[in-house]
């Protein structure tokens, strides 16, 4: 796969990161250093393996049961300026 | 220039199961802020998601009744995007294997609407927008979420409504959700574009996202054909882009440009393993489905012979059609069970939501008791349902009412007696009755009526006293 300028600015718009011309040529250079290391190491799999389902294992599930939520002062002890209970953050959109 | 609507609906049920879909918090609608929740929903680093089996169960149920293939191998995939309203910026949800695909659900013109898939996915939390602040409450993040993508095959803001309508209802019949749009419990999002009449290219489209509305979303659907056949009357271009409606004025109005899918980097969720599902649990959760909707109709109609109208607000409602199914147990005639639900019953449920609930206070099988005596004639009509207002009432059952001696006929002497004593004590009545005043004899009818508590046959009485007064 060969990475293009114009997917480097897409990627820029899609981060709101804005870039020079110089930037951009060598970020392009760059992105496709790391995409060509990629391949090489998809290439270094025969295929057939699924690194997801090591062991075979699949359909690990839980029942449908519920059990008690944890208290609101733990749940937002982490957070900068909570209210009212509440998480609150600086509006995005 | 002619042009046609053609649309797309995602739906978005939300499913009622008990707990969220990868951890144990509670999925019960409102409570306080953030108190449905655990280090999984949300979002906090290094927690591990374990996936809820009954989400895989319902949503299989949900691709059965719609006609939909179920995939034997499935996996979650990672939905990623920065938004407050999942905390993890991404949502789990399912990419290239979804559960169910390729199915359809017909309308009443018989035309089939295609179902692209049915997925799952969590629900996110809700934002509350204030002065300069966002505030989160994530009790809804985690909540388990089908969502069902249709093909554009639909070409009227009426096809829309019935779509979804359907949708409602068989979902409520198969227990996966209760569909309550108003709480927000399914909601659509249209695709929508117009294109000339007769042109097979699609026109390019926007989406209106988040209807909570069956008629909100029709109008919203007029409104965005009406604008796009506007622009491009005058040359303009429809600018592919997500759209918000707005009731208050009915229209729409433009919310983000949108956003390629790939923007999303789907990826594969890491921390959940495949799901296999096999031949034999698809075939079990087949063979525990109950009737759909319409075949239900269509026995209640051409076996039971339940004229239409009545059979189709019996449907409609879930409890409804299971109470008639227990009191016609035993009926020969099932037709007399729906008169007296829709009839007597409906009087004292007084909205939708109490037909919907149907908590009466009598049970089926004294509606049935009830209807037994009307069809062995030893009770007649007016006196049947003069009962089971009163059985509505009270709860009682119909034998508190009726005594015995209600239920003895009366010998045609008695009632021809009757009927000349109704004439000798209304002479007005019948001196009205003879210059014309045809509505002057059921005074005359009454009289008897009353005298008999209701047992006589009101025809019969009348033919008698006809027969008098010449």
């Amino acid at each position: 796969m060969v990475v293009t300028v114009e997917d480097v600015k897409k990627l820029a718009k899609l981060s709101k990161i804005s870039m020079n011309e110089e930037e951009l040529n060598q970020l392009t250079e760059d992105m496709q250093k790391i995409i060509s290391f990629a391949h090489e190491i998809n290439d270094a799999c025969d295929g057939e393996f699924e690194f997801t389902d090591i062991n075979n294992i699949i359909n690990v599930f839980r029942d449908d049961i519920v059990e008690e939520s944890f208290d609101r002062k733990e749940i937002l002890s982490g957070v900068n300026g909570g209210e009212d209970g509440f998480f609150a953050v600086k509006k995005l959109i | 220039m002619k042009y046609e609507l053609v649309a797309g609906l995602e739906t978005h049920v939300e499913l009622s199961t008990k707990s969220k879909i990868f951890c144990s918090c509670t999925t019960e609608f409102g409570g306080q802020p953030n108190t449905h929740c655990c280090p999984i929903c949300i979002g906090l680093p290094g927690t591990l998601p374990k996936l809820n089996r009954s989400v895989v169960d319902y949503a299989i149920k949900a691709g059965l009744i719609t006609n939909c293939t179920i995939n034997n191998v499935s996996k979650m995939d990672r939905k990623n995007y920065v938004y407050p309203d999942l905390s993890k910026a991404y949502q789990i949800s399912q990419f290239d294997l979804p559960i169910c695909k390729n199915g359809y659900i017909e309308l009443s013109t018989g035309k089939k609407v295609r179902i692209n898939r049915i997925h799952i996915e969590e629900d996110a939390g809700k934002l509350t927008h204030r002065r300069g602040d966002t505030l989160i409450d994530y009790n809804r993040a985690g909540v388990p979420l089908i969502e069902i993508v249709t093909e554009p095959d639909i070409r009227s803001a009426e096809e829309a409504k019935e779509y979804v309508e359907k949708l409602q209802l068989i979902m409520r019949y198969i227990g996966i959700s209760d569909c309550k749009m108003q709480e927000g419990s399914m909601r659509c999002d249209i695709n929508i574009s117009v294109r000339p009449k007769g042109e097979d290219k699609f026109g390019v489209r926007t989406e209106i996202k988040n209807m909570n509305s069956i008629t909100f979303m029709a109008k919203a659907m007029q409104y965005e054909f009406e604008r796009q056949v506007d622009l491009l009357e005058s040359g303009e271009e429809v600018v592919q882009e997500t759209r918000r409606y707005d009731d208050k004025t009915n229209t729409t109005e433009s919310m983000r440009g949108k956003e390629d899918a790939d923007d999303y980097r789907y990826f594969r969720e890491p921390d959940l393993i495949t799901i296999n599902i096999l031949d034999s649990e698809i075939e079990k959760i087949r063979e525990e489905l109950p009737e759909r909707p319409d075949e239900k109709l269509s026995r209640y109609v051409n076996e039971l012979g339940i004229p239409e109208k009545d059979a189709q607000i019996i449907v409609k409602y879930k409890k409804i059609s299971e109470y008639f199914e227990k009191a016609i147990d035993g009926v020969s005639s099932a037709k007399t069970i729906s008169n007296f639900i829709i009839g007597q019953a409906f009087r004292i449920l007084e909205n939708e939501s109490e037909k919907e609930k149907f908590n009466i206070k009598v049970s089926p099988e004294n509606m049935r008791e009830l209807a037994l005596l009307l069809e062995d004639g030893k009770i007649r009509s007016g006196l049947a349902k003069s009962t089971l207002e009163k059985m509505l009432d009270t709860g009682k059952s119909c034998k508190e009412f009726i005594s015995e001696e209600d239920m003895g006929s009366i010998d045609e002497n008695t009632i021809k007696t009757l009927c000349k004593e109704a004439v000798d004590a209304n002479s007005n009545a019948v001196k009205d009755y003879l210059n014309g005043k045809e509505k002057a004899i059921k005074a005359l009818v009454g009289f008897v009526m009353k005298s008999t508590k209701g047992k006589a046959d009101a025809i019969v009485v009348e033919n008698l006293i006809k027969e008098i007064i010449r």
